[in-house]
């Protein structure tokens, strides 16, 4: 079961997470818990992959504002980053920072899972 | 029942994110304080708000959806005179997109991440508070028929535009109808306001494009508050074309403009102005426009000098009281019946002012109360003078504006009064305009009725020139009926019908008729015939200075002794015959 300890042991600010859910623990992780069923992470990928960066963008974009609301800060370091790479368009490769945000997001996965 | 009450007036707050984490995070702060409905996208949001317009006290709307983005849903709602009203707060991470919404007209911004629970319900209540407050204003400051603002509020923005733009050049305009009152009864209330609302219309579209404000501000008076301009003539005839557009036998416009009008002076003063110069062209068909001018403009600073004088011309002795005798013409030779007080105001510098030109302005502004206890005390005075030096009490007349019926202690004053010269029950009597009866009644009919009863007579002044009707005279307690001067000036012999009628219903009211205007030989004749009682003219006599007057008192009080003593020598003699 998810739990505050695991979410501050994975890297998360859950005191900014609970004060934005009154401070109702449960209510918290439940949105967490949420996350699980969130396709945003597997839609950025596959624009990725296809070379949608508008696609891209609004997926990372949204992503960016859950993690951000939830304060998840692992996974939200490097959406922010690539959230603004997206904006501008950049001509780049994209894969180390989508590598990257898979792995934090898996990390979070495996203890929604646990 | 204070819950359940609460309850009821929850209001509803309508969220639009398309991620559920988001909703739901949000959902649950605003929860504390609202009721709230969630929307996915755009398009669901825009049916639930079609559906429940009136119920949704705010949206809180994030940018980036699917089906239908934040930014298209506002340009919507904007479009939908219903849901124009409705507040939105906009969800954004995006400090760029925060200028453009609130150029679209979103009220406030909730970034995220979110904000302290705290500030985000704070936000909320005080939008929602905003747009409520400005709503009631909105339904509160303009006159539903017409769209334009009502007369307090009109005035509120007027004076705000003063003071933000002192060196601006601003007009004030009446538009009135001629003779509103009689379309509305010939075609009916619906189709009175109809023109009033089609004219209202065609103000604010003469005003869309400029700067300026319009109001209704009486029942068929429109104010208009604008930036100068020169083509009234192209205004009114636009204003005309409107109301012409509803068909035949439209009410006349007129139009009074006072333009480039001093800011520092008082806007009702203003707006009096061109209120004046629309009088101006009352019932003139000719012209629908006056511009208030140099002649209107030294006609109020006459006015205005007159109403500055008044209080201090009583105190020099500037005002006279002047008397103008009514003689009984019953009898074979006409007998000094009575008089008339009257005043008269000889100014130092301008002369004799006429009491048609005063007595009006201080009818209009309160100051004729002031005016009329001066006359009442003078001619208590003068009564009381006039017994001991003749030995004989002359009732005198004087008037009672309509304003002093109102006045608590008016009945105090007069028996104070009388009290003071010592003059018996009777000997003041008191003219009451027609119309003074007929506009308040109840009140009037009151006060009139406990005057009567204290020993004042009342001589209903100015009969036939008002609207009484028979069935209401019958109801007037009066003691006599003054017919209006003017009403004698203009009868013909064949008319005498007419004013035998006049005395008819006096007499059947039992009171007698007093005529008054009696100039001719001719007039005298025809009242003696229909059997008329008083008169009151320059046949007779002007009014006169009370020295004057008491000339006048000597040579009749001397002419009717001798008479009665010839009366008596001559009832001896029949008498001694028998």
């Amino acid at each position: 079961m998810l739990t505050l300890q695991a979410l501050n042991e994975y890297g998360a600010d859950t005191a900014q997470g609970l004060s934005r859910c009154m401070g109702n623990e449960a209510f918290y992780l439940r949105l967490v818990g949420m996350l699980a069923k969130d396709g945003h992470t597997q839609e950025l990928a596959d624009a990725l992959a296809r070379r949608d960066l508008d696609a891209a963008f609004d997926a990372a974009h949204s992503l960016k504002g859950v993690l951000a609301n939830l304060a998840l800060t692992p996974a939200l370091t490097p959406i922010l980053e690539i959230t603004e790479d997206l904006r501008a368009r950049k001509d780049m490769d994209y894969q180390p920072l989508m590598d990257r945000i898979q792995t934090e997001m898996d990390r979070l996965m495996a203890l929604l899972k646990a | 029942m204070a819950d359940r009450k609460a309850a009821l007036f929850r209001k509803q707050v309508l969220i639009v994110d398309d991620d559920p984490i988001n909703r739901q995070m949000l959902g649950y702060i605003v929860e504390t304080g609202y009721d709230v409905l969630y929307a996915e996208n755009g398009r669901e949001a825009l049916g639930l708000l079609q559906r429940l317009a009136r119920q949704i006290s705010l949206v809180l709307l994030d940018l980036v959806m699917p089906e239908m983005d934040g930014k298209t849903l506002m340009a919507r709602m904007r479009q939908e005179e219903a849901l124009q009203h409705i507040p939105i707060i906009v969800l954004t991470s995006e400090v760029d997109a925060e200028v453009e919404c609130l150029k679209q007209g979103a009220s406030d911004f909730i970034k995220k991440p979110y904000d302290m629970p705290e500030v985000i319900i704070a936000r909320i209540n005080r939008t929602i508070e905003l747009a409520e407050d400005r709503r009631i204003i909105q339904t509160v400051e303009t006159d539903d028929l017409t769209g334009l603002y009502h007369k307090d509020f009109f005035f509120e923005y007027a004076s705000t535009m003063d003071i933000r733009h002192p060196g601006m050049k601003m007009d004030a305009v009446v538009v009135d109808l001629d003779h509103f009152h009689l379309y509305n009864e010939m075609h009916g209330r619906a189709a009175g306001d109809q023109a009033l609302q089609c004219l209202g219309q065609a103000i604010g579209a003469v005003l869309a494009d400029t700067v300026g404000i319009g109001c209704r501000c009486e029942a068929d008076t429109f104010f208009i508050y604008c930036a100068h301009r020169e083509d009234y003539p192209e205004v009114q005839q636009r204003l005309g074309k409107a109301l012409e557009s509803l068909g035949e036998g439209v009410p006349h416009l007129r139009m009074g403009v006072c333009t480039r009008t001093d800011l520092a002076q008082d806007l009702v003063k203003r707006f009096d102005r061109a209120r004046a110069a629309c009088n101006r062209v009352r019932g003139d068909y000719r012209r629908a426009i006056s511009f208030y001018d140099e002649n209107l403009y030294q006609h109020d600073i006459y006015a205005q000098r007159l109403v500055n004088e008044m209080s201090e011309g009583i105190r020099q002795g500037q005002f006279q009281v002047y008397y103008q005798p009514k003689y009984n013409v019953r009898g074979r030779t006409p007998v000094l019946h009575s008089a008339e007080a009257l005043i008269r105001w000889i100014h130092p510098e301008m002369g004799m002012i006429s009491p048609g030109v005063f007595i009006p302005l201080f009818e209009q502004n309160g100051m004729i109360r002031e005016l009329d206890r001066f006359v009442w005390r003078e001619t208590a005075r003068q009564i009381a003078r006039w017994r001991e030096k003749f030995g004989v009490l002359l009732p005198v007349s004087v008037n009672v504006s309509r304003i002093d019926l109102f006045d608590e202690d008016l009945l105090g004053e007069l028996t104070r009064l009388r009290e003071e010269f010592d003059l018996p029950q009777g000997s003041q009597l008191l003219e009451i305009t027609e119309s003074s009866y007929t506009a308040n009644m109840e009140q009037a009919l009151t006060v009139i009725r406990a005057l009567r009863a204290n020993g004042f007579p009342i001589e209903m002044d100015d009969f036939g020139s008002g609207y009484s009707s028979l069935n209401m005279l019958l109801h007037m307690p009066l003691d006599a009926l003054k017919v209006d001067g003017a009403f004698m000036r203009s009868i013909r012999r064949e008319d005498a019908w007419l004013i035998r009628t006049m005395a008819d219903i006096a007499r059947h009211l039992g009171v007698p008729t007093i005529f008054e205007g009696v100039e001719e030989e001719s007039q005298v004749q025809m009242i003696r015939e229909i059997g008329g009682d008083i008169i009151q003219g320059y046949y007779f006599s002007k009014p006169l200075p009370p020295e004057q007057f008491e000339m006048r008192m000597t040579t009749d009080l001397k002419r009717q002794a001798e008479e009665e003593r010839k009366a008596e020598e001559t009832h001896a003699d029949t008498a001694g015959a028998e």
